[in-house]
């Protein structure tokens, strides 16, 4: 593990994973993105779930930021979290244990700017 | 045996079998893409996931080993939906123009997002990973369409042996499969082999299309087009166009030349209508090499890739190789040389021959240097598919054709269905050649299976047998496949010497050796298998009338002619990194 990904990782422990911080919408969608930008020198690139699901994963949550998300993205944003558990190496497995307990902590953040769509 | 359970059944496996190999015992098949047993089980694609209980993380059935007292669900909901997951996933890599794609109809890819009911919002494709194309004269690679699997990389590394293939993955997020960055594929050591075509689930990779040359070449009005073609492609392309009528063979063929003469084709020939000469010649130099002080192993020369792998890898050996040409190239030079005048009243430049091949490596072959002189024996070849696609643009439906009489000038060259595979193999059939000219009888052959008891695709075959010829004491080989190849040269390194040795590349297409693709679990698309099959399957016999051969050798194949029937092999260079 590179030294950028493993402060990223303790910043995102601290920030991301505790429910008993309060996020705003903001803080969130940056924190989680430059987690998962920071994961990328760990991508090996050979197993589907993670190598295009984590690029994947970015794409969505920036519409969070465009404002152009609905409840599909959410619903994307889980699928793909979940198939994360079908990744090959614990890369991908890390990060999607980390992305699901974001989205138990957290979904409300997620849920409430594309709940009417 | 470790007892599992899979979907509410339970059975005992051996152990070390994998959760695919234990689903497939009860009949349930685990979808894959990146999977070929034992060859390809690296886990990439994920689509294979299946549920095991107690266990947090989905696990890949095609690489994990059955464990006492597992629990496997193969369909549930969330299985599903992680399927459905992963091959968005690379669908959002990926062009979709089937229509122009080679692999339209025949794409494991496109059948399993059918399959799988992916929606195309939900992928937003479009674009491929890479854009590049990678251009060589037997097969080329569309990046926009590779998904990864690096199916063809294990069967260029373990089944070619060829190694030219690889995956590079410094960019972890955008790995890419290729030959060495920046190289053809005719600067590597790619043998043209098509092994990796026909695995690959994708159109990524793709027998090199020449279509379009021999379009422009049927609407030259300067020239004629030859057509040859075995006899086997006529129920391979009845396949392809589909005939809703069950019709005889005899029949079906007539209905061809009628489609095939509409789009441009003058002439019809059988491409193993000079199968005689070839044997003939190659029986009179393996003769000389026997007679000759310093002897030497002579190595036919009728597949391409066999012979560009001894180019590539074999330096040594180049020599050994017959200087005949392979039979089509020799057919074409006979046809422009000689019948042109003899039959159709032309001169060489006005004839075009076209040919019907099963390996790209004869698409590479036309285009080696030393084809390159005045009149090109053959100016194109096709696979089977291109040929159906020229039918089916002109429209014709084989059911409805209207037959009439055709003005057909090379009748004689066409009513041949003698093929090499059918009537013994081409070695036995140069062996018998010998005995008779030597004036003794042929003994029967006893060979011994060196490679390829496990009836393994990937290991291919090599067999030997030894006799008698008068005088002379030979021992012979066959070997098929790059592996077999690779095994047959380490014995000849070693000091084991043979006399003379049939070899052929490909191990998936019809064999040399008694069985064919029916019998090796071959990784390619169930149609591309079936047409394999097709391609390889007995014909029923007719008449075998060699009048036209006995002229041929009268008239025409004296001394001073005899030289069209011969060509040259040189060491080959190619770009290692
Ligand atoms: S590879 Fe398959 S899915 Fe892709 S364009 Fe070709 S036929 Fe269509
Ligand atoms: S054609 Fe044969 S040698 Fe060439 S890349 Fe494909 S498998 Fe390898
Ligand atoms: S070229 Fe074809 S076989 Fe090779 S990795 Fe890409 S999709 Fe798979
Ligand atoms: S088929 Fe098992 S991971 Fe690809």
């Amino acid at each position: 593990m590179t030294d950028k990904s493993q402060n990223i990782n303790e910043l995102f422990e601290k920030w991301i994973l505790d429910s008993e911080i309060k996020l705003n919408e903001e803080s969130l969608i940056k924190n989680l993105l430059s987690y998962l930008e920071g994961q990328h020198p760990e991508i090996c690139g050979k197993c589907t779930p993670c190598r295009d699901g984590v690029i994947k994963l970015e794409t969505l949550l920036k519409r969070y930021q465009d404002k152009t998300a609905t409840l599909k993205t959410l619903d994307d944003i889980e699928k793909l979290t979940y198939n994360l558990r079908s990744s090959r190496c614990s890369v991908g497995l890390d990060i999607g244990k980390n992305m699901e307990v974001v989205l138990e902590n957290h979904y409300h953040i997620l849920y409430d700017p594309v709940k009417e769509y | 045996m470790p007892k599992i359970t899979i979907d509410n059944q339970t059975l005992r496996v051996k152990k070390g079998t994998t959760v695919i190999e234990a689903c497939k015992q009860l009949g349930i098949e685990i979808p894959t893409l990146c999977y070929i047993k034992e060859l390809n089980e690296i886990g990439f694609c994920r689509i294979c996931s299946v549920e095991v209980e107690g266990q947090q993380d989905l696990v890949t059935a095609c690489n994990t080993e059955v464990e006492k007292g597992m629990v496997v669900h193969t369909d549930s909901q969330q299985i599903r939906d992680s399927r459905k997951t992963s091959l968005e996933l690379l669908a959002s890599k990926h062009r979709f123009d089937c229509w122009t794609c080679p692999k339209d109809g025949i794409c494991e890819f496109y059948d399993m997002l059918k399959e799988h009911d992916v929606v195309f919002e939900d992928f937003e494709g479009g674009e491929g990973r890479y854009n590049d194309f990678i251009p060589g004269t037997g097969i080329s690679q569309d990046q926009t369409k590779c998904i990864l699997c690096k199916r063809c990389v294990a069967v260029c590394n373990d089944v070619v042996t060829a190694r030219v293939l690889k995956f590079i993955d410094e960019d972890g997020l955008n790995p890419v499969v290729s030959p060495t960055p920046e190289l053809s594929f005719d600067e590597t050591a790619c043998i043209f082999c098509g092994e990796c075509v026909n695995t690959c689930p994708t159109g990524a990779l793709q027998d090199t299309l020449q279509r379009n040359d021999v379009q422009a070449l049927l609407e030259d009005d300067e020239k004629e087009v030859v057509l040859q073609l075995e006899p086997t492609v006529y129920r391979a392309l009845e396949e392809e166009l589909g005939c809703k009528e069950d019709l005889e063979f005899s029949e079906i063929k007539r209905r061809i030349h009628h489609a095939l003469h509409i789009c441009g084709f003058e002439e019809v020939t059988n491409a193993s209508a000079f199968t005689d000469v070839y044997i003939k010649k190659q029986s009179q130099e393996l003769l000389e090499r026997l007679n000759s002080e310093d002897k030497k192993m002579l190595l036919t020369s009728i597949d391409p890739a066999a012979v560009r792998y001894t180019e590539l890898f074999q330096e040594s050996y180049v020599d050994a190789i017959s200087t005949l040409k392979s039979p089509h190239m020799i057919s074409g030079a006979l046809i422009k040389q000689h019948y042109a005048k003899t039959h159709l009243n032309k001169s060489p430049k006005d004839i075009a021959v076209v040919s019907v091949m099963p390996t790209p490596a004869s698409k590479h072959e036309i285009a080696r240097e030393e084809h390159q002189q005045k009149h090109k024996d053959v100016d194109a070849v096709l696979n089977v598919r291109e040929l159906a696609t020229i039918i089916k643009v002109k429209g014709l439906a084989l059911d409805s054709l209207k037959l009439r009489d055709l003005d057909i000038k090379l009748a004689e060259l066409n009513n041949v269905h003698l093929t090499f595979q059918r009537s013994g193999t081409n070695l036995e059939e140069v062996l018998k050649e010998t005995a008779s000219t030597l004036g003794v009888e042929m003994p029967e052959l006893k060979y011994k299976l060196l490679v390829g008891k496990g009836h393994k695709y990937s290991e291919g075959k090599l067999k030997e047998a030894k006799l008698k010829l008068k005088d002379h004491k030979l021992r012979v080989a066959i070997a098929i496949g790059g592996s077999a190849i690779k095994e047959l040269f380490k014995r000849i390194e070693s000091g084991v010497y043979y006399d003379f040795v049939e070899y052929q590349a490909s191990n998936s297409g019809c064999s040399i050796i008694d069985d064919s693709a029916e019998e090796l679990d071959i990784p390619s698309h169930d149609i591309i298998q079936r047409r394999m099959h097709l391609l390889c399957s007995e014909l029923e016999e007719t008449a075998h009338d060699t009048k036209y051969l006995d002229v041929l050798y009268k008239e025409f194949l004296n001394d001073k002619n005899e030289s069209i029937l011969y060509t040259s092999y040189s060491p080959k260079e190619y770009t290692k990194e």
